[in-house]
């Protein structure tokens, strides 16, 4: 029992960071750094719980390892991050920000679970809870105007989770054992001329394809980040696409493989999609978050790409590039942060006038995550750009190759006219003064980048270790 | 340390860039700082250099002076540095006339922490792209290259500098990404990081050799003024007026000179080889007609830019001829050529500030003694008389395109006359009295320590002249 609870602690730390934000609620408590405070306290304490239990499990259902642990670490850096920016943003705003914290928390429960399960039960039980939870914090969006818009999503994504359990229901009528990762990829070796079989299988990728945007499911993509308030879009750009992508990945690796002659075509088409339709989406928009959440559908174009050849070399790339480009958006989102004036957010490219004359750190952040975004040397980006060409070189892929890497121009386009305001407009706005708080995470984001630069103690080495556990 | 000399002509100013950044921009005080500290270390560098000489056999061809820095393990790339006599000699040539460069130009610049931080990387830079051994190092330092200069052109371009810094970071980015994608193809075939020497020993089959080669190709085109891609640098070039940002500037096509040089002779098979006339084809179109439109421009900025073009043109001819034994001397005339532009710029420099301050037009140069004299000499230089080693190695290399092709050689002669007619040609107007205005000017000539730079520069070239490597003990 004692072993249990032990095994449990990082999931018990988050839910009592959970209801410790609610007695602080209860308490009245009216300042939303303290909630922020309290949040990323535990968070911390559940990384910690993680790192030292890291292969241990109170239930049979779970089965974490090095591959979950390294998604769980960096997710939490960069929930660390979306929490301490957060409070900025509520206070400005007068607002607590306690629900958002608690979403929060309860979002990397979720992600946690996913990571680690081997049920699809469990997975399509915390799929439902994670859109429920993503479902609130757009909600957080208090301008309290009715969107039309809303009602239709909100009938796409149900019906998404209903074909996710329609999927599960045809699969678990096919065995008596539990619905575990094994017995689905049992199910899917023998049956794999089965049209209700593939289309479970296609139910259960649907809707991960949805939640991360990738073209054609990329319905809310745009949305989430432009529509939902910054520390929301926040999470969306950053938690959120490397925290799914694991979940898939070992989806993918351990449940799907049985399909991946039919499913590798169909995603090559979808990623080139994503690609073309993120890099046009970069060049025809204005509102930064909207840039970012199309830079982000290329990004996770590529991504699936290289998953699609479902080779441990190309696999472990898109993983790398996904945490590459995750650290630029998130250098890009302390951009967002830093450019408010009188009080007010703003997020249209025009205001990144004058940026560089008024505040040089942010613009420093700004010109080192879009140059790393580009993928200029020596910066990270370097490393993604590397891993692409590579990974496609070597599956012979030449025709995606030569797709990606014009898109990638046009990509580059959008980026040099958001420095060319940087750098080369006049000021517009005057902008607030900028955080202390605010320039130690710019550096922080910084020194991760470099971090990956640099590879000091094959950071880079263990990295790959922890993701290969996967094939073990 | 010795073993980490290479390394450390890379990292110091890079150092002294990172300073320069967070130096206090507010304070008069600082600012001079900034420079003091700047010309130190570019100073240090050059004697660094001249250390690194020491230990070089300088009768041994290929690279020498091997460092390796070990990167990522998986993919594994090392890190391998060396440098051969010509990339000593344009390292040393460019450290040189950089540091002329930056004691010259005025301190009452705008942004002077921008401008000194960027030159400092930029030298860092281009110290990594000429000491770069492998492939990797070599790609890393080209790309990278473009960073300081976008920093450069956004900061001191002209009026239509937001259209101009999309167009250049646009072309540089398309350039960077073909090399990028041709090494990465070596780097598969070869199954890892090989050397820049081994590059001739590729067995390219094929569609996979066109692509490697014409990727390479474009890249290096891109940074050079040849029609079609000329149209770039001509607009930044042109019109940049402080002489350390022009010569910066004029130094760019000179990376895509020396790419070609490092990746193309003796390397690229017959296949690829026999579209070479092509490209010398588009080379003379450019020769020709920039030195037409000098002719009748009226900046001698853009005089001075038609000379570079022109000159870099010859080079690269040079570079594509099928004798590999021109290497050394187009070597020993950069070296030349890089500090005749360095004190031809600021000369101008200083002569248009005047121009400014005063409204003054031709005629200048004759309340200017010093001035004249330095942009006569260096003029004179420039355009071939025998004092410094522009004059015998670019003699070679043109009986070397004579031999090669009449018609070629025809052509080349004649761009370099109309160039040189076009300089001369500013040079008369500069000095003509009959435009002069009047006649109480005082104080407007170069400055002595100016003057002595200049002839200190002049001194450099014609023991340079006499015996290429006189500084080497």
């Amino acid at each position: 029992m004692l072993k249990n609870i032990i095994s449990a602690l990082p999931e018990i730390s988050l839910l009592i960071g959970i209801l410790h934000l609610w007695f602080l609620f209860l308490a009245k408590t009216e300042k939303a750094k303290v909630y922020s405070a309290v949040a990323r306290f535990w968070l911390l304490v559940s990384l910690f719980f993680s790192v030292l239990y890291y292969d241990k499990t109170f239930t049979s259902l779970l089965q974490p390892n090095s591959y979950t642990l390294l998604f769980y670490l960096l997710i939490g850096f960069f929930a660390y991050i979306v929490l301490g920016l957060s409070s900025y943003w509520f206070s400005a705003k007068n607002r607590l920000g306690c629900r958002y914290d608690a979403l929060i928390l309860l979002a990397l429960l979720c992600f946690k679970l996913m990571q680690e399960t081997v049920s699809l039960l469990v997975l399509f039980a915390c799929y439902v809870l994670l859109n429920v939870m993503e479902w609130s914090l757009k909600g957080l969006n208090y301008d309290k105007k009715t969107d039309p818009e809303n009602a239709r999503l909100f009938w796409i994504t149900l019906t998404i989770i209903i074909l996710f359990a329609l999927g599960l229901l045809y699969l678990s009528s096919q065995t008596t054992a539990p619905l575990s990762y094994q017995t689905i990829q049992t199910i899917l070796t023998t049956q794999s001329d089965s049209l209700p079989c593939y289309l479970s299988a296609v139910f259960i990728t649907i809707p991960f394809l949805y939640s991360l945007g990738i073209v054609p499911f990329h319905i809310t993509a745009e949305d989430n980040a432009g529509k939902s308030i910054l520390p929301v879009s926040h999470y969306f750009a950053t938690i959120a696409p490397i925290a799914l992508w694991g979940v898939f990945i070992k989806l993918n690796l351990q449940v799907l493989s049985p399909l991946k002659a039919d499913f590798s075509p169909v995603y090559v088409l979808f990623a080139l999609s994503s690609v073309i339709f993120g890099a046009l989406g970069v060049n025809a928009r204005i509102n930064l978050y909207r840039i970012n959440a199309y830079a982000k559908t290329y990004y996770l174009g590529i991504m699936l790409l290289l998953l699609s050849y479902f080779k441990a070399q190309t696999t472990y790339a898109s993983f790398l590039i996904g945490l590459i480009s995750v650290l630029a958006f998130n250098g890009m989102y302390l951009v967002f942060y830093s450019i408010k004036s009188r009080g007010e957010y703003l997020a249209t490219t025009a205001s990144l006038s004058g940026l560089a004359e008024n505040k040089p750190y942010t613009a420093a952040i700004l010109i080192v995550s879009l140059f790393s975004l580009i993928g200029m040397p020596p910066l990270a980006g370097f490393l993604a750009e590397m891993n692409i060409i590579n990974g496609l070189i070597s599956q012979k892929s030449y025709i995606s190759l030569g797709i990606i890497l014009f898109f990638w121009l046009v990509l580059a386009k959008a980026g040099l006219e958001l420095i060319k305001a940087a750098y080369f407009e006049h000021r517009l706005k005057i902008y607030d003064t900028e955080n202390t708080l605010l320039i130690f995470y710019i550096f922080l984001n910084i020194l991760c980048l470099a971090l990956v630069v640099f590879n000091p103690f094959n950071i880079i080495e263990t990295m790959k270790d922890m993701f290969y556990v996967l094939y073990l | 340390m010795t073993d980490y000399l290479l390394l450390l002509l890379i990292l110091l100013p890079f150092i002294g860039a990172m300073f320069v950044m967070s130096a206090k921009s507010d304070r008069h005080y600082a600012v001079n700082n900034v420079y003091r500290v700047s010309i130190w270390i570019m100073a240090v560098d050059i004697v660094l250099l001249l250390y690194t000489f020491s230990f070089f056999d300088v009768e041994k061809n290929g690279i020498q002076l091997i460092e390796k820095y070990q990167w990522l393990n998986n993919p594994e790339i090392a890190l391998l540095l060396g440098a051969d006599i010509f990339s000593m000699m344009l390292a040393l040539s460019i450290n040189l006339s950089l540091l002329i460069a930056a004691i010259c130009t005025s301190r009452d610049v705008l942004h002077p922490k921008t401008l000194l931080a960027s030159e400092l990387l930029f030298i860092s830079l281009l110290n990594g792209y000429l000491f770069a051994a492998d492939i990797f190092s070599f790609y890393i330092f080209f790309s990278a290259l473009s960073m300081p200069l976008i920093i450069l052109v956004s900061t001191y371009g002209n009026q239509n500098k937001k259209n101009i810094f999309k167009r250049f970071s646009l072309y540089n980015l398309i350039g960077a990404t073909l090399l990028f994608l041709a090494l990465m193809l070596i780097y598969n075939l070869k199954g890892g990081n090989i050397p820049l020497n081994t590059i001739g020993h590729l067995n390219l089959t094929g569609t996979m050799q066109y692509v490697v080669w014409f990727s390479i190709f474009f890249a290096f085109v891109s940074r050079l003024p040849v029609w079609p891609f000329h149209y770039w640098m001509a607009s930044i070039n042109a019109t940049l007026k402080n002489p350390l940002v022009f010569l910066t500037s004029n130094l760019i096509p000179l990376t895509g000179l020396y790419g070609f040089m490092r990746f193309w002779p003796n390397a690229v098979p017959a296949t690829i080889g026999k579209y070479a006339p092509l490209f010398e084809a588009a080379c003379i179109v450019t020769m020709l007609f920039i030195s037409l439109i000098s002719l009748s421009h009226k900046e001698i900025r853009y005089k001075l830019f038609a000379y570079t073009t022109v000159y870099c043109l010859l080079y690269l001819i040079g570079v594509f001829l099928p004798t590999g034994a021109l290497k050394q001397n187009i070597g020993y005339s950069l070296f030349a050529y890089i500090l005749i532009i360095t004190v031809i710029s600021f000369v101008l420099s200083h002569i248009e500030e005047i121009k400014k301050q005063l409204g003054l037009g031709q005629g200048i140069l004759c309340y200017m003694p010093r001035a004249s004299q330095c942009l006569s000499l260096f003029i004179l230089a420039a355009i071939g008389l025998p004092v410094t080693p522009l004059f015998w190695n670019n003699f070679i290399i043109v009986s070397e395109i004579f031999n090669y092709s009449l018609l070629l050689g025809i052509l080349v002669m004649l761009s370099m006359f109309i160039v040189a007619l076009a300089l001369l040609e500013e040079l008369y107007r500069l000095k003509d009295k009959s435009y002069a205005a009047c006649a109480n000017i005082n104080n407007i000539d170069l400055s002595k320590t100016r003057f002595i730079i200049c002839m200190i520069s002049l001194s450099i070239l014609f023991f340079s002249f006499i015996k290429p490597l006189w500084f080497v003990f």
